[in-house]
C-alpha cells in the first residue's frame, strides 16, 4: 500500500486546503518534509494517524484545537484529512473529517475512469483494518523521539506486532478455531464412550485444559502489568535524565538495571530448573543402592527362570478342566498334582504380567541412569546459578550505589521520579517472578495434558476404532497439525531471514563485527559478537539496531529483503512507513546508514526532518532514493521578527519563517 | 509399552498422616504459602512418594490406624508418573521380590498397604529433621538429606543423618 497524496484541511495549524503529492515511485520512494520545531511536522504524521485510525495520539490525544483557530473563528466547524490510497492496482480515497460533535469517516474505491464508488463505513473500516491494522499503525506512523520505548528483548506486545505484520495472526486465529471444534468433538466422543477409564480420563484432560487456560490468561495478564510497570520506570528514568545533577548517574543506574532484569530472569529460571530436576529425581537418588540391588534380584530371578514363569494360565486351565494332563496323568481335585497346578497357577505367565514386568524393569533402567548422571546435572545446574547470582550482586551493588547518590541530591523533583522508578521496578521484579511461577505450572500442565492426551488416545483407539466422531476428530487434528506445522515452519523461516537482514545490516553498518539472533520463543532481539557470545551494546548502537529491526520487519513484508525472500501463507501487512524526526535519538555516525537501510527496505518512506538534519551528508547517501521535498513554513502573526530559520540545500536557500495575518503552516515544494 | 495407569487392578487410595502436614508444605513452598522460587516438589504426592522412598531408606515402617488421614488416589500417583513407585517400594521392601503383587487385587493392595506405612515411616523422618533445626529452603533441606546417605551409603556407615543450616 501506498499514500500518493495527502489533503489537509483547517486541521490544527494548516489553515485552508493544503495538498502534497508523496512520492510512490518503487525507485525513488521518499519523500521528506523539512520544518523548523513547531512548524507542523508532527501535526502532519498526526493527520495521517488520525486518517487511519480515527485517534490522536501523544500529546494531540486532547482534541482542542482540532479546528485550526481562525478558520473556527470564520465559521468553519470541520477539519479534514484526505489520503489517496494505491494498493496494488486498486485506488482508494479516503476522507476523515473532524466536527466538534462528531467525526466520520469516508471512503471510495477510484475506477480506471477516475470514478469514486462510495463504500459503506463497515466496508471502508474493514478495508483499512487490512491496510494499516489500528494495532500496528504505530510501527508504520511513529515519532523518532519514542524509539526508546520499543522492547527488543522479549516484549510479549512487540511479538504479537510482528506476526500480524507478517500476517501470523489470520493463521493463529484460524488454529484457534480449529482448535475449538478438536475440542468440542473429543468432548463429545468422550461423552459418547461408555469407558470409565476413558471418562476419567476425559474429566481430567478437562481440567487440565482448564488449568492450562487460566495459566496462560495469568500469564498474559502479568505481561500486561509488566509493559505498564517497565513504562513507568522508563518514564521515570528518562524524567530523571532530563535533571544535569542526576544524568550521568541515571544512565549508568539504568543500563545496569536492564542488565539485572536479564540475569535475574536467567537467575530465577536456573532455581526453578534445578528445583524441578531435584523434585524429579531425588526419589531415584536417594534410592541409588536400593534400585541396583533390586534390579540385581530381578535379573537372578529371570535367570532361575522365576520371572514370569515360562508356562501360560490358559495351558493350566485347561489341564484343570480337563482334569487331565497332556501327558495322560488324571487330575483330581484336592489331589497333590492339583496343588501343584494350583501354586504354578500364582507363578504363570499371561501378557499382562509380562508386560507389566518389562515396564517395572524397564523404568528401573531409566531410573537407575538418573541416580549415576544425578551429581553431575545438579554440580552443573548449581553451577550456572552461582555465577547468575555472582553477576546480579555486582549489578545489584552498582545500581544500589547510584541510587543512593541520586538520592543524596536535594532536589525534590528527583527524588520523587526516584521514589517512582524504584517502586515500578519493585513491580517489575515481582511481576517477572510471578510470570515465570506461572510459566512452570503451564509448562507442567502442558506436560500433564500432552501424557494424558496420549493415554487417552491410546484407549480411544482401543475401545472406538470405528467412531465417526473419532474419525472426524482425527481429521480436523490432523488439519490443526497441518497448520501448526505450517506455521512453526514459516515462522522459523521468518524468523532466520529477519535475523539475517539485521545482521547483515550490522555487519554492513556497524565497526565491530555484531551480529543478531531472534529467540523463537518471544522475539526477543539479542546482539552477539563473533563467537556468539552475547553482548551488551551502547545506547547508539541499540537504537541502530531498533531500527535495523524496524526495516528489516518491513522490508520483509513487502518482500524487498536482500537476505530471502518468503513464500507468505498469508498476506503480511505492507504500509508506508512515516517517521517522524527519525533521527533525534541517532548518533550522527549511524544516520546515514539507517536512513539508507530503510530506504533499501521500506516500499514508501515519508520522514520529516528538522532543518539541520538533512544535511549535504544525508542528502548524497539518499540522494538518488529522494522523490519529493517540501518545506513546512511557519508563519506568525504579527510583525516581522530578526529570527530566520533557513534551510540551505546545494546553494538553495528556503526560509521557513514568516509574519502575517495568522499563525499557521504553509507547504512549499523544494525543487533543486 | 503398557500405561502405568494399566499395571493396576484396582483403583486405591493412598492415605498420610494429617500430622506431617508442616513438613510436607515445607517441602512444597518452602516457608511461604505460595508457590515462589524456592518452591521444590510440585504437590503432596511427589513429596509422600519421596517420603515412601525414604522409608524404605531408613527402614522405618509405620502403622497409620487411629491417625487423622489426608488420601490421595492412585489416580494422581498415576497423572504424575509416580504409580510405578507404590510397587517398587513393596518390591525393594522384601528380600526377595514377590511379583504377584501384579497378580491379583489380593497383592496389589498389599503393595498400597506397605506403601502406605513406609511412606508414614518417611514422614516422621523427614518430620524429626524439619523440626531439629532451622532450616532454610527445601532445597537445602533435600540435598542435605541425599548427600548424607550417599556419604553413608559410600562408607558403610550409620544411617543418620545431620542437618544443620546455620
Amino acid at each position: 500500500m501506498k499514500i500518493s497524496n495527502i489533503i489537509i484541511e483547517n486541521f490544527r495549524s494548516y489553515y485552508g486546503r493544503h495538498e502534497i503529492e508523496l512520492s510512490a515511485d518503487d525507485a525513488k520512494p521518499i519523500t521528506i518534509l523539512i520544518g523548523s520545531n513547531g512548524a507542523g511536522k508532527t501535526t502532519l504524521l498526526n493527520a495521517v494517524y488520525w486518517a487511519f485510525t480515527g485517534k490522536f495520539k501523544g500529546k494531540f490525544a486532547q482534541t482542542s484545537g482540532v479546528i485550526h483557530k481562525d478558520a473556527h473563528m470564520e465559521g468553519k466547524r470541520e477539519a479534514t484529512v484526505e489520503l489517496f490510497i494505491e494498493n496494488g492496482s486498486e485506488k482508494y480515497h479516503l476522507t476523515r473529517i473532524y466536527r466538534t460533535s462528531d467525526s466520520s469517516l469516508h471512503m471510495a474505491r477510484i475506477n480506471d475512469h477516475g470514478e469514486y464508488q462510495p463504500m459503506s463505513e463497515l466496508a471502508a473500516k474493514r478495508l483499512i483494518e487490512q491496510l494499516m491494522p489500528e494495532r500496528l499503525a504505530n510501527w508504520f506512523i511513529f515519532e523518532g523521539e519514542k524509539i526508546d520505548h520499543m522492547e527488543l528483548k522479549g516484549d510479549e506486545k512487540l511479538k504479537r506486532e510482528i506476526q500480524e505484520t507478517f500476517g501470523f495472526g489470520t493463521i493463529t486465529a484460524l488454529i484457534g478455531h480449529i482448535e475449538v471444534i478438536r475440542k468440542n468433538l473429543a468432548h463429545q466422543e468422550r461423552k459418547a464412550i461408555a469407558n470409565n477409564d476413558v471418562t476419567e480420563l476425559g474429566i481430567q484432560i478437562d481440567a487440565t485444559e482448564e488449568q492450562i487456560k487460566i495459566n496462560k490468561a495469568t500469564i498474559n495478564n502479568l505481561k500486561a502489568q509488566l509493559t505498564q510497570f517497565r513504562a513507568e520506570s522508563a518514564a521515570a528514568s528518562e524524567a530523571l535524565l532530563r535533571f544535569a545533577p542526576s544524568q550521568k548517574l541515571q544512565k549508568e543506574v539504568t543500563l545496569f538495571k536492564q542488565s539485572l532484569e536479564t540475569t535475574e530472569s536467567k537467575f530465577r529460571a536456573a532455581i526453578r530448573e534445578r528445583g524441578k530436576y531435584v523434585a524429579q529425581n531425588s526419589l531415584p537418588k536417594l534410592l541409588e543402592q536400593e534400585l541396583s540391588q533390586l534390579i540385581n534380584k530381578l535379573t537372578v530371578k529371570e535367570d532361575e527362570q522365576q520371572l514370569p514363569a515360562p508356562f501360560g494360565t490358559r495351558l493350566i486351565e485347561e489341564i484343570k478342566q480337563m482334569k487331565q494332563c497332556i501327558c495322560g496323568t488324571a487330575i483330581h481335585p484336592d489331589s497333590p498334582e492339583m496343588h501343584r497346578l494350583d501354586e504354578m497357577m500364582r507363578k504363570a505367565s499371561t501378557p499382562k504380567i509380562g508386560a507389566k514386568i518389562f515396564v517395572v524393569r524397564a523404568r528401573l533402567g531409566g531410573y537407575d541412569s538418573t541416580a549415576k548422571a544425578f551429581n553431575k546435572e545438579l554440580e552443573s545446574r548449581s553451577g550456572d546459578i552461582g555465577r547468575y547470582d555472582q553477576e546480579r550482586n555486582h549489578y545489584k551493588e552498582f545500581i544500589k550505589a547510584g541510587n543512593k547518590e541520586i538520592a543524596d541530591i536535594n532536589e525534590d523533583e528527583i527524588k520523587e521520579w526516584k521514589r517512582k522508578e524504584q517502586t515500578a521496578d519493585k513491580n517489575i521484579e515481582i511481576t517477572n517472578r510471578d510470570i515465570g511461577h506461572t510459566e512452570n505450572k503451564l509448562g507442567t500442565a502442558n506436560e500433564q495434558l500432552s501424557k494424558l492426551l496420549s493415554e487417552y488416545n491410546t484407549k480411544v483407539n482401543q475401545a472406538t476404532k470405528k467412531s465417526t466422531l473419532t474419525k472426524d476428530r482425527k481429521k480436523v487434528e490432523l488439519v490443526e497439525e497441518f497448520l501448526r506445522i505450517r506455521f512453526y515452519e514459516q515462522e522459523k523461516e521468518v524468523l532466520k531471514i529477519l535475523e539475517g537482514e539485521i545482521s547483515n545490516v550490522m555487519l554492513q553498518r556497524m565497526t565491530k563485527h555484531y551480529s543478531a539472533t531472534i529467540s523463537a520463543t518471544d522475539y526477543s532481539v539479542k546482539v552477539v559478537d563473533i563467537d556468539s557470545r552475547s553482548m551488551e551494546i551502547s545506547e547508539g548502537e541499540e537504537i541502530f539496531v531498533k531500527f535495523a529491526t524496524i526495516g528489516a520487519i518491513v522490508g520483509m513484508a513487502g518482500n524487498r529483503t536482500t537476505v530471502g525472500r518468503v513464500n507468505w501463507l498469508t498476506e503480511p501487512v505492507i504500509a508506508p512507513l512515516v517517521l517522524d524526526a527519525p533521527f533525534s535519538k541517532v548518533d550522527d555516525k549511524y544516520r546515514a546508514d539507517i536512513a539508507k537501510n530503510l530506504a533499501d527496505l521500506s516500499g514508501q518512506l515519508i520522514m520529516t526532518f528538522d532543518q539541520s538534519k538533512l544535511d549535504e551528508g544525508l542528502y548524497s547517501v539518499l540522494e538518488k532514493r529522494i522523490g519529493k521535498i517540501y518545506t513546512l513554513i511557519s508563519r506568525a502573526k504579527g510583525n516581522v521578527k530578526d529570527s530566520e530559520k533557513v534551510f540551505e540545500l546545494r546553494g538553495k536557500r528556503v526560509v521557513l519563517n514568516e509574519y502575517g495575518e495568522r499563525d499557521e503552516t504553509r507547504i512549499k515544494e523544494f525543487i533543486l | 509399552m503398557i500405561s502405568e495407569r494399566e499395571l493396576f487392578i484396582d483403583n486405591h487410595v493412598i492415605r498420610w498422616p494429617e500430622k506431617y502436614r508442616p513438613v510436607v508444605d515445607f517441602l512444597i513452598n518452602g516457608l511461604e504459602e505460595k508457590s515462589n522460587d524456592n518452591s521444590l516438589f510440585e504437590r503432596n504426592v511427589h513429596v509422600v512418594c519421596f517420603a515412601a522412598g525414604l522409608g524404605i531408606k531408613v527402614a522405618r515402617r509405620e502403622s497409620i490406624s487411629g491417625e487423622k488421614l489426608l488420601e490421595i488416589e492412585t489416580d494422581t500417583f498415576i497423572n504424575n508418573n509416580l504409580g510405578i513407585w507404590i510397587f517398587l517400594i513393596s518390591l525393594m521392601s522384601n528380600e526377595v521380590p514377590d511379583i504377584n503383587i501384579f497378580r491379583t487385587s489380593e497383592g496389589e493392595s498389599e503393595a498400597v498397604k506397605l506403601f502406605q506405612e513406609y511412606a508414614a515411616g518417611g514422614l516422621a523422618y523427614l518430620n524429626e529433621k524439619f523440626n531439629e533445626d532451622s532450616v532454610q529452603t527445601p532445597f537445602m533441606f533435600v540435598r542435605k538429606i541425599l548427600d548424607g546417605f550417599e556419604n553413608q551409603d559410600n562408607s558403610g556407615g550409620v544411617a543418620e543423618v545431620e542437618i544443620d543450616f546455620l
